[in-house]
């Protein structure tokens, strides 16, 4: 592995009694795009604040390329961020505005008018140099702000909710243009969101946060196949958990009694090495749930409801009382299934999540 | 670990000196000379005028503490009778801005599509020298002035002209005038948070339009009324420049006393205990209202002028 | 008693038509009695004679000119119109510090949190104006300043501190503080963000508050009047001294002045800081 850009170590941040960041630590690979991820409040922001220097860490490390990067002003930070607002200068034209980090640098004028055309040529809007920004649309002042960010050329890009502004559709063509940006640049960028789907969709590697601390960190896929906490199964996509216990274990496998659904499942991949008794939770996601009308399957329950999302469809099963969501891929199976319809339901061990409880 | 542990400690004290929000006793440094401007100059000269209500001469060293000017106050009915004749005042002042300036609150808060405009206009007079709106009611109060005018000369229901001049009632009509929109602004604030659909309905309920505004409304802009009350009557009761230009030698109050006995007179020591006094029964008073009723004052400070 | 004063009420009843022709004509009436007297004085300062009289026998500028030949009332001018400079430019600054701080303080729940520094900031214009007159000529005589131009100055700064302090700090709670940081993230350093970007953004606040600092320190009369030497005459004070002495026509074209000035300067500063008109 190379040398990380940026590495964080139990950086921590309280304001009185609240704990906004509590000992988090990770590592930036050196073109990276980074997420952090997290419901509201979990401190997002307050760790990306801290990397930019807007708010001084209560305890930790912050280094980058090494160096202990707390010592270093704000302005004199080699990091660039994006703010949610935008906080475009509404005293400045749009060129102004793209051309201040160079301005504060002492780039000629010839020089930053070049620049400027440049960099409002890659974020697509050349031309806009003298346009007033508070008359434009909050799209294309996301892109004065990234272009913006971007002019002084960090080593590293803060971007906070950047597209949370924004509206549907728009949110979602910016994904790909920031990627395609990211990918021209080839400059590591730090993403927060609180939207999972975006996350997924552009990080490299996502950190997932909860209450001020880290859950975990790893790639999309990971994150997806191999929740390391309930809360990590839980916020990222949609899954069924079951309580349970663990009957056996057999090397790196378990076999799992599933408390309210009185069924087991058997070499389940323990990752955890939950020992025979312990009191454990399974995460199994919707698609890797098979349904039959015919008599093979673990379980038997009733259909509550049926719903068509185009390509795919989601049924809500009761299973003795337990709720099961399950989702089948494409237009098979879901015309031929009704409400009060008996199915039978099998689950696929070897992608089930094993997790402490 | 244990230098680490105290640049943490200084950089959270620094925190809150610099940048951070959390105040605990160290104030934003940018709040340091305004503060020094309030507390030294504003807390000098209260201070300062305490300090003469009971020691004979503090300026050139005397210290002795005597409370004899106090005991003067309490034994001269006369400076009893100002300090209650200004209070009277006050209190005619306060009615007679509610009694004229309701209606017109009234007319902005529910009727004007010109909310803005009409509330402007109602404010700007704030801003006219004082000095000069007192010149003006004499012109319109004289024996030849506006008044007199147009009832003896240009309409002749009076053979002689009033004597409008050198009364309580001009004082008061001098000090309603420029103390109005004190009145009018609290009462438009708290009229505009009234839900007019109550109105509709105790008007579908049979009500006419006065028992809706007596049962309704009214009750609504009590706490508006008491901001404005107030406002009013403190400014009122400290007037100087109206009963000295309008009610002449017989109506001073109590601010003409005190600040007589800061020139002319040269009792410092007397004028002290005036206005030692005088600023009790107003901190009496706000404690009061401000028990009886929370008191949004807000609404008004930022409107604050002249007086 | 309630009841029976409603049920009186409710016998007395009108179209809504009359009701709404009744509160016109009262509104107007109230409106009437707010700038009639300001009237009566433009008018009187363009009348040729001496002594008042109605209906005017005609229209003359002759009392501007005798306002403009008059050294007591032009140097009285000189005289205020320094002194309200200077007191815009300091009160202007030491409340534009203060507005930040005010502004960056927590709301509530603190030694000295953002409620109490607003009561503790509104307390020279909640202090009646006799006390704080008085208690000015007594602290700047134990200051040894009394009757200065510096003493005055102090004291107008006083009063005006609050105006400008709550008027840039109801500015700056507008303002999106990211846009300073974006500024500080881009290399600027503390002084550069407030000079490029938040001072700026919040100029008209700063205009308004200036403006008010100067109106309110050119008209001050009360403390003004107590506060000065022998030596020096503001106008509202010089203009109290003639009025006390005998009519003077001239006092009315120097009110009408007066009245013109203040509402040009102040409706401009309510506009400029967008504390009626948004
Ligand atoms: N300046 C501050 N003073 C006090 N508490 C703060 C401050 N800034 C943040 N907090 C608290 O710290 C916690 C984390 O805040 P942060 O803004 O980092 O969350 P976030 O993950 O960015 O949330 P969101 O998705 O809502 O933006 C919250 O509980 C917040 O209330
Ligand atoms: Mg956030």
């Amino acid at each position: 592995m190379t040398e990380p850009i940026l590495s964080v170590t139990d950086l921590t941040k309280s304001y009185g009694r609240t704990v906004a960041v509590d000992d988090v630590s990770f590592e930036v690979e050196n073109g990276e795009f980074f997420s952090f991820l997290g419901p509201s409040g979990c401190g997002k922001t307050t760790t990306l604040r801290m990397i930019a220097g807007l708010e001084t860490p209560t305890s930790g490390s912050i280094e980058m390329n090494g160096e202990d990067l707390t010592a270093v002003p704000l302005h004199e930070r080699d990091v660039s961020m994006v703010f949610q607002t935008f906080a475009l200068f509404p005293n400045k034209t749009v060129g102004e505005n793209v051309g201040f980090g160079l301005k504060m640098d002492r780039v000629p004028k010839a020089e930053r008018r070049e620049r400027v055309a440049e960099y409002l040529d890659l974020v697509d809007m050349p031309g806009f140099e003298d346009r007033d920004p508070t008359n434009l649309s909050g799209g294309q002042q996301q892109r004065v702000a990234l272009a913006r960010a971007l002019i002084t050329e960090p080593s590293i890009l803060l971007l906070d909710e950047p597209l949370s502004s924004l509206d549907l559709k728009l949110r979602k063509n910016m994904r790909f243009e920031l990627k395609r940006i990211q990918d021209e640049l080839d400059t590591t960028f730090i993403y927060v969101t609180h939207d999972q789907d975006e996350a997924l969709s552009m990080s490299d590697r996502i950190m997932l946060l909860n209450a001020g601390e880290r859950e975990q960190v790893g790639t999309p896929q990971e994150l997806y196949s191999r929740p390391a906490s309930e809360f990590a199964a839980d916020f990222i996509g949609d899954t069924n958990l079951f309580r349970g216990a663990v009957a056996r274990t057999n090397g790196s496998t378990a076999s799992v009694e599933l408390r309210g659904l009185s069924t087991a499942l058997e070499s389940v991949r323990n990752p955890i090495g939950a020992r025979e008794g312990d009191s454990v939770v399974l995460s199994v996601r919707p698609e890797h749930i098979d349904v039959s009308t015919a008599s093979s399957g673990q379980v038997v329950g009733q259909v509550e409801t049926v719903t068509f999302y185009g390509n795919s469809t989601r049924l809500l099963v009761d299973v003795d009382g337990e709720r099961v969501l399950v989702e089948v891929g494409g237009r098979e199976g879901a015309v031929s299934l009704e409400r009060n319809q008996s199915v039978h339901l099998q689950f696929d061990s070897d992608r089930a999540a094993l997790l402490e409880a | 670990m244990g230098i680490r542990d105290d640049t943490e400690r200084l950089n959270l004290s620094l925190d809150s000196l610099v940048g951070g929000r959390s105040v605990w006793f160290v104030p934003d440094v940018r709040l340091i000379p305004g503060l020094v401007w309030v507390v030294f100059v504003l807390g000098g000269s209260i201070l300062t005028m305490v300090l003469y209500s009971f020691m004979v001469d503090p300026l050139s060293g005397d210290f002795t503490i005597t409370f004899e000017f106090y005991r003067e106050f309490f034994s001269k009915a006369l400076y009893r009778t100002v300090m209650i004749d200004s209070l009277v005042i006050a209190l005619k002042t306060t009615l007679g801005t509610l009694l004229v300036g309701y209606p017109l609150a009234y007319y902005i808060a529910v009727h004007s599509d010109h909310r803005n405009l009409l509330l402007l206009v109602v404010i700007a007079p704030i801003w006219i020298n004082e000095v000069i709106r007192t010149f003006a009611w004499m012109l319109i109060l004289n024996t030849n002035g506006v008044i007199n005018y147009v009832l003896v000369d240009l309409l002749g229901v009076l053979d002689d002209p009033l004597r409008l001049m050198n009364t309580e009632t001009a004082v008061v009509i001098g000090l309603v005038h420029p103390l109005l929109p004190y009145m009018i602004v609290p009462i438009i604030a708290s009229l505009l948070r009234i839900d007019f659909s109550e109105i509709e309905a105790a008007r579908n309920l049979g009500a006419t339009k006065l028992q809706a505004f007596y049962e309704v409304t009214l009750p609504q802009t009590v706490s508006g009324i008491a901001a404005g009350a107030t406002f009013v009557f403190v400014l009122s009761s400290g007037a100087y420049l109206a009963p000295v230009l309008l009610g002449g030698s017989g109506n001073n109050m109590i601010a003409n006393f005190i600040g007589l006995m800061f020139s002319e007179g040269q009792n410092w020591n007397f004028g002290a205990v005036l206005a030692v006094i005088y600023s009790a029964v107003i901190v009496v008073l706000f404690v009061a209202v401000g028990l009886v009723g929370d008191l949004e004052l807000g609404g008004a400070t930022d409107l604050e002028g002249d007086q | 008693m309630s009841p029976s004063f409603s049920a009186l009420l409710g016998r007395v009843d009108v179209s809504d038509r009359t009701a709404g022709r009744l509160q016109r004509a009262v509104a107007g009436g109230v409106l009437a009695f707010l700038y009639l007297p300001i009237l009566i004085v433009i008018l009187l300062s363009f009348t040729p004679e001496r002594n008042p009289s109605f209906p005017m026998p005609g229209l003359s500028l002759k009392w501007y000119e005798a306002l403009v030949e008059n050294s007591a009332f032009t140097d009285a001018i000189v005289f205020s119109t320094k002194l309200a400079v200077a007191c815009a430019f300091v009160s202007g600054f030491v409340g534009l510090m203060a507005g930040f701080g005010l502004a960056r303080t927590a709301p509530s729940g603190g030694f000295l949190d953002e409620r109490k520094l607003r009561i503790l900031f509104s307390l020279p214009i909640i202090i009646p104006f006799i006390i704080t007159g008085i208690g000015g000529l007594v602290f700047f005589n134990v200051l040894g300043i009394y009757g200065s131009f510096t003493s005055l100055l102090v004291g107008h700064v006083m009063i005006t501190l609050p105006f400008t302090t709550l008027v840039i700090a109801s500015g700056l709670s507008g303002l999106d503080e990211s846009v300073e940081e974006a500024a500080r993230n881009l290399g600027a350093t503390q002084l550069r963000a407030y000079y490029e970007v938040t001072i700026p953004m919040i100029m008209p606040s700063i205009v308004a508050a200036m403006l008010f600092a100067f109106i309110l320190s050119f008209n001050n009369f009360v403390q003004t009047f107590f506060w000065l030497s022998f030596t020096d005459q503001t106008l509202p004070v010089l203009i109290y001294g003639r009025i006390r002495l005998t009519y003077d026509p001239t006092l009315n074209a120097v009110g009408t002045v007066l009245i013109v000035f203040s509402l040009v300067v102040t409706v401009t500063a309510e506009r400029a800081s967008k504390r009626l008109l948004t």
